[in-house]
């Protein structure tokens, strides 16, 4: 088959959001793989001779509170806040499918389930974290299931809705008339029909997920106070911010860098794959 | 139209019910015992900490526990604070202003900025106000609150000096005025992130709208533009919207403790960070619980609003 050739603004305008927001999260991946290339100083080592110096030669982005590198504790800050946001994105559509199926699949189950679901979803999404990171305790594992659970209800309800409306369709009523098992029907027709919204939903939900992230790191909890992480950065620097802004200038870009490229990534995805919702 | 609002608010009960039992059950979750929280800093002997567990019941079957936990929030009595011993409802009592007062008004400048501008930009769809719409929105959704507001913080408050930098005064102290000019950054960082996300919303729910059949046939009927847009694809365009409200409302709430942070201001979402640090659980379970009230109270008001704008709409 002959590829369409689309004129250089239309393909701008179709695939520009997904380039552009490629580009950024891949710089921004790349900084959080070879961090320990692109920084001689350890992001934890404190030296109290050189506190809160303003950028230089010697430390490009300037050093915080306790003279650690800036540079270097927001490059390996951004190793937290990928892992975290893309663990939470895949426990959410792995978890979310499951539940959402089973409560599409056997309406006795959804009954109970969804109750379930409506209570987790009437508790404010960083209460429900607050919560669950006192259950679970600090830590980056602990992290991504506290935040996973709060985003668990709207994935299961949307597969749900998904499902509801295929098995009204003819060819599942035809192929169940056939004889097919349900999990035939689930694997071979409902999750490659879901499949596009899944996907959809895991790469648009990656900014949200490293918003909140944010802002649990940057209210102290989920994580360690000495793994470095964007959010607690700008708490630290925070009551310094009228002397010295860079302490949590630099911190506060690098979360809105970070951010607009996974929006701009997931709209792009979704313009891709679902013209629909534009 | 009543007897679909008593429908809903009886419907409310088994919801309830769930969210209690919930918050009962991840409270039973938390690991250590809340003894820790009361004897912080004393010296007690495993027997001691014993007996004290045994006098506050931790030691009685489950359901007991249960049972006990769900009268006493019915009767009102909401249970003490680990570590203040007061009243856990008089610890929000004293602090819930604040918060309220910085949500409501940002949910009401959420929703007059949002849905004008969002109902603009559809309606001038491909404009230059389009663009310029869809990509401050997109901007402005990338920044988090707190760096919204330390940014409010350090243009308006210090370097405009505005507005003051930190704090709150209760409208008790001076007024009612007062307190909104102190509210008014904290409202405005809070707002501007759901602002962005709710004239999106607004826009492409419009955008959709627009494109039903009986807008073409409000067309061909020759209605003017201004009575198609305004009566029959807002009306439709806002039944919708108002979900999204409810949950801005509640994720408002949910947020507060960031927006409180970075302003310095004592209310419900601090209360909640400060709890949890001190592992006093009777107090966190209480704002967890009250916000969901609130959250379910706001819910129960846009559902009968939606029917109002909708009378299709059944609940099932």
């Amino acid at each position: 088959m002959k590829m369409r050739r689309l004129k250089p603004l239309r393909f701008l305008q179709k695939y520009g959001r997904l380039i552009i927001g490629g580009a950024i999260i891949a710089v921004v991946l790349f900084g959080a793989i070879f961090a320990p290339l692109l920084t001689d100083y350890d992001p934890e080592k404190i030296n109290v001779l050189n506190v809160k110096k303003p950028p230089s030669a010697e430390h490009i982005l300037g050093t915080d509170l306790y003279g650690r590198d800036m540079l270097s504790r927001i490059l390996y800050g951004s190793r937290t806040t990928l892992i975290v946001a893309l663990g939470v994105q895949t426990l959410v559509t792995i978890a979310g499918t499951i539940l959402g199926l089973i409560c599409g699949y056997y309406s006795k189950a959804e009954k109970f389930l969804m109750r379930i679901l409506d209570a987790f979803s009437t508790i404010p999404n960083l209460l429900l974290c607050l919560m669950m990171v006192s259950i679970f305790g600090a830590g980056t594992i602990n992290l991504i299931v506290a935040m996973s659970i709060s985003a668990i209800p709207g994935t299961a309800r949307m597969v749900r809705n998904q499902v509801l409306s295929l098995r009204e369709k003819e060819y599942i009523e035809s192929e169940k008339a056939m004889g097919a098992s349900d999990l035939r029907t689930v694997g071979l027709h409902i999750l490659p029909a879901c499949s596009s919204y899944l996907i959809v939903r895991f790469s648009s939900g990656l900014a949200g997920s490293v918003l909140s992230m944010t802002s649990l790191s940057y209210l102290g909890l989920g994580l360690s106070p000495l793994i470095p992480s964007w959010g607690g950065m700008v708490y630290e620097g925070q009551n310094f911010m009228f002397g010295t802004p860079h302490l949590v200038f630099y911190p506060a870009l690098a979360i809105c860098i970070a951010v607009f490229g996974f929006s701009l990534l997931g709209d792009g995805v979704r313009d891709l794959l679902d013209p629909k919702l534009r | 139209m009543v007897k679909y609002a008593i429908k809903r608010i009886l419907l409310l009960i088994p919801t309830l019910a769930v969210v209690l039992t919930l918050v009962f059950c991840l409270m039973r979750l938390v690991p250590g015992s809340p003894v820790y929280a009361m004897i912080e800093g004393e010296e007690y002997t495993p027997e001691e900490i014993y007996q004290l567990e045994e006098e506050l019941g931790f030691h009685d079957p489950i359901w007991e526990q249960y049972l006990r936990y769900v009268g006493g929030i019915l009767k009102g009595d909401w249970g003490e604070s680990y570590v203040s011993h007061k009243p856990v409802m008089q610890a929000i009592l004293n602090v819930w202003e604040p918060t309220i007062l910085i949500t409501i008004m940002a949910t009401i400048i959420t929703v007059v900025i949002a849905i004008p501008v969002g109902v603009l930009s559809a309606t001038h769809r491909n404009s230059l106000l389009d663009y310029f719409v869809t990509s401050t929105s997109m901007a402005s959704m990338t920044i988090p609150t707190f760096c919204w507001g330390l940014l409010l913080c350090y243009f308006v408050a210090y370097k405009m000096d505005l507005f003051p930098i930190l704090g709150y005064e209760y409208i008790e102290k001076n007024g009612f005025w007062n307190a909104v000019y102190f509210a008014a950054l904290p409202s405005i960082s809070l707002g501007l992130h759901h602002v962005a996300s709710l004239a999106r919303l607004t826009r492409s729910t419009m955008l959709d709208v627009l494109n039903q059949d009986y807008i073409r046939t409000a067309k061909a009927k020759g209605l003017p533009r201004r009575k198609i847009f305004y009566k029959h694809a807002l009306k439709n365009t806002l039944s919708i919207v108002a979900t999204s409200i409810a949950y801005s409302i509640a994720s408002m709430l949910g947020g507060s403790a960031v927006t409180e942070r970075v302003f310095g201001i004592r209310g419900m979402g601090t209360l909640a960070v400060s709890s949890l640090t001190q592992r006093d659980y009777n107090q966190e379970q209480a704002i967890v619980l009250f916000t969901a009230l609130i959250c379910l109270g706001v819910n129960l008001l846009l559902d009968i609003f939606y029917k109002i704008l909708d009378p299709r709409i059944e609940y099932e």
